[in-house]
């Protein structure tokens, strides 16, 4: 039987730079000037069925706004930028929208739409076109989803 | 001294299995050359026949293999880990031989490399060498030199790799009569659904269809069937056009029936049925409900009461709580050819079996588990049909034995893999031999 647990190799070259999930863009994160968080329904709606007293992001209606204690923002962004927390396998549950996740740097945005614990995923939109509309699975007892628990109990 | 880097070994074969496949490599070191026959089941069943020479004795030692595949960092890597060496040629007083373990490791723009080879289970950087050649064995090269390199003439496994050579350089090993034990005329249709449109998985359900279609094609050519393919799929992905098409299947009594989802799946939380209902959305912009979800039960029931000789309905989708109940009180009753095949075999499970047979990839509140090469279930599926109508499997072949090692193969895939939790699908199984 392989031990999968660790086997090492060699490859120094083989390790890269760019952010797995964000690609050049983690600073929009890293230094965004403003992070919104909401709760969000659990399905988009599409833009011309949209009630405009109602507020949306990325075609979620906005349900709840969570707000986000100045002393957890840098264990926020840290979550969000941990790469330990995607995998690269998918799980064939279907998404549903719980959290959706805004961080703007000037004209520049990142949105991130995280599906509920029973199938834990994200979907991403931004203003930066080989990062927008893409779909990542998350690990189990991911991070994200702890700070997010902590911050809407 | 160079970085070592740690890689958490992931899951399942990145490429289309045929029933065996059969490599070549040599590789040389301590100034002796090594000469190796590998013979690839699956990612638990491999073995290899290892030729060197030695102070002038000729020897070749059988090892065990058994291989993980993932992605890190933007490269593949495939890696085989032998065990149990035993010497077929006669083993001298003190002589060992340690098994040897290969890597292999590509990306888009670097996919030819040979692998690696080091009989240091510690993956020690100054113990690892290059191979100096790697390939396939095409079964028409298998003469009877080469094979004597690797085995004994009396071994069950020449006899069967001769076999196999003999089948491909047969022309007409490929004709058949398209007659059971019933005489009578059969067809097989294929019905997929398949969710390709999806962001987040449309991409792996679409690798999925194009495997389980060419399989069956090819099986439906090889054993001289007729053969029909229903596509639900793309923005037809909807429950309406599934059922419709279930609806208008014109089955005869002789016909074989495959239906094959991949998509999303999911339970009610108040559902007590086993099997899962399938998520009919292509869009996220459509909300989940029933008028959207199709249960498996349901498929299953619709396509026995058709009343063909043979029903196979597969599902590789997950079988996990979506965090709701059900709305409504319904509920439900309960490009490569088979020339590694061996057609009378191929003949006893879709002409000469009848019968029913359900399969899902996951039990009741697991994932199921995909990567952009399909589904782990999917694939196991796969793999298992191939190895059980292959030329290096001698037992009868049987459903029960290629959906029993297609839930091992799954298990494993999934065991293998860091990330995933446990997947066992689920099955029910009621197909005799005519």
């Amino acid at each position: 039987m392989i031990k999968f647990s660790v086997v090492i190799l060699l490859f120094s070259m083989f390790f890269q730079e760019k952010h797995p999930i964000f690609h050049k863009y983690k600073d929009v994160i890293e230094e965004a000037e403003t992070i919104s968080i909401f709760e969000v329904a659990q399905n988009p709606t599409a833009q011309k069925e949209q009630d405009k007293a109602k507020q949306y992001i990325a075609d979620y209606q906005v349900l709840k706004n969570i707000e986000l204690k100045e002393n957890l923002v840098d264990k926020f962004k840290k979550s969000i930028l941990d790469k330990d927390n995607y995998i690269i396998e998918k799980k064939t549950c279907p998404f549903v929208a719980k959290y959706a996740i805004s961080f703007k740097k000037k004209r520049e945005h990142i949105t991130l739409i995280i599906s509920a614990n029973t199938c834990e995923k994200v979907a991403i939109f931004s203003s930066h076109k080989s990062i927008n509309e893409t779909y990542h699975d998350l690990k189990a007892g991911n991070a994200i989803q702890a700070v997010l628990m902590e911050l809407n109990p | 001294m160079k970085k070592w880097y740690l890689f958490v070994f992931l899951l399942l074969l990145g490429k289309t299995i045929s029933a065996q496949s059969l490599y070549e490599l040599t590789f040389e070191t301590g100034g002796i050359n090594y000469k190796c026959f590998l013979v690839y089941f699956n990612e638990q069943d491999s073995y290899m026949r290892v030729a060197y020479t030695y102070k002038g004795k000729y020897n070749v030692v059988n090892v065990k293999y058994t291989s993980v595949a993932g992605k890190e960092d933007g490269y593949d890597y495939f890696v085989m880990m032998g065990s149990e060496p035993k010497f077929i040629t006669d083993k001298a007083e003190g002589q060992s031989y340690n098994p040897d373990h290969f890597i292999w490791i590509w990306n888009d723009a670097n996919k030819n490399t040979l692998p690696y080879v080091t009989d240091d289970p510690n993956f020690d950087e100054s113990k690892m060498h290059q191979c100096t050649s790697y390939k396939d064995v095409n079964p028409k090269d298998l003469t009877d030199t080469y094979l004597n390199e690797f085995f004994g003439t009396a071994e069950p496994e020449y006899a069967s790799l001769r076999k196999m050579k003999n089948a491909s350089t047969n022309t007409n090993n490929n004709t058949n009569a398209n007659t059971n034990t019933s005489g009578a005329k059969s067809k097989m249709h294929l019905v997929l659904c398949i969710n390709t449109e999806i962001g987040d998985i449309g991409q792996s359900c679409s690798v999925d269809q194009k495997a389980m279609e060419v399989e069956f094609r090819e099986i439906a050519k090889a054993v001289g069937m007729p053969f029909e393919k229903y596509i639900v799929n793309g923005e037809n992905f909807t429950k309406a056009n599934a059922l419709e098409t279930l609806n208008k299947l014109k089955v005869g009594a002789n016909d074989v029936v495959v239906f094959y989802y991949s998509g999303h799946g999911f339970r009610w939380s108040d559902q007590t049925d086993t099997y899962p209902q399938l998520d009919m959305r292509y869009s996220s912009y459509t909300a989940i409900g029933e008028n959207t979800s199709l249960p498996l039960s349901q498929v299953y029931n619709t396509i026995v009461q058709k009343g063909g000789r043979l029903n196979l309905v597969l599902s590789d989708c997950c079988n996990s709580d979506v965090g709701r109940n059900q709305m409504t009180s319904q509920t439900f009753m309960a490009g490569r050819s088979f020339q590694g095949a061996e057609i009378e075999k191929l003949k006893g499970l879709f002409l000469n079996s009848s019968g029913s047979l359900l399969v899902t990839g996951s039990s009741p509140g697991e994932y199921s588990w995909c990567s952009i090469n399909g589904g782990f279930f999917t694939l196991s599926f796969i793999q298992a049909l191939k190895e059980e109508i292959g030329y290096m499997r001698n037992n009868d072949p049987s459903w029960d034995n290629i959906v029993s090692n297609a839930v091992k193969s799954t298990q494993y895939k999934a065991k293998s893999c860091n990330n995933c939790k446990p997947q066992n699908p689920v099955y029910y199984s009621k197909v005799a031999k005519k």
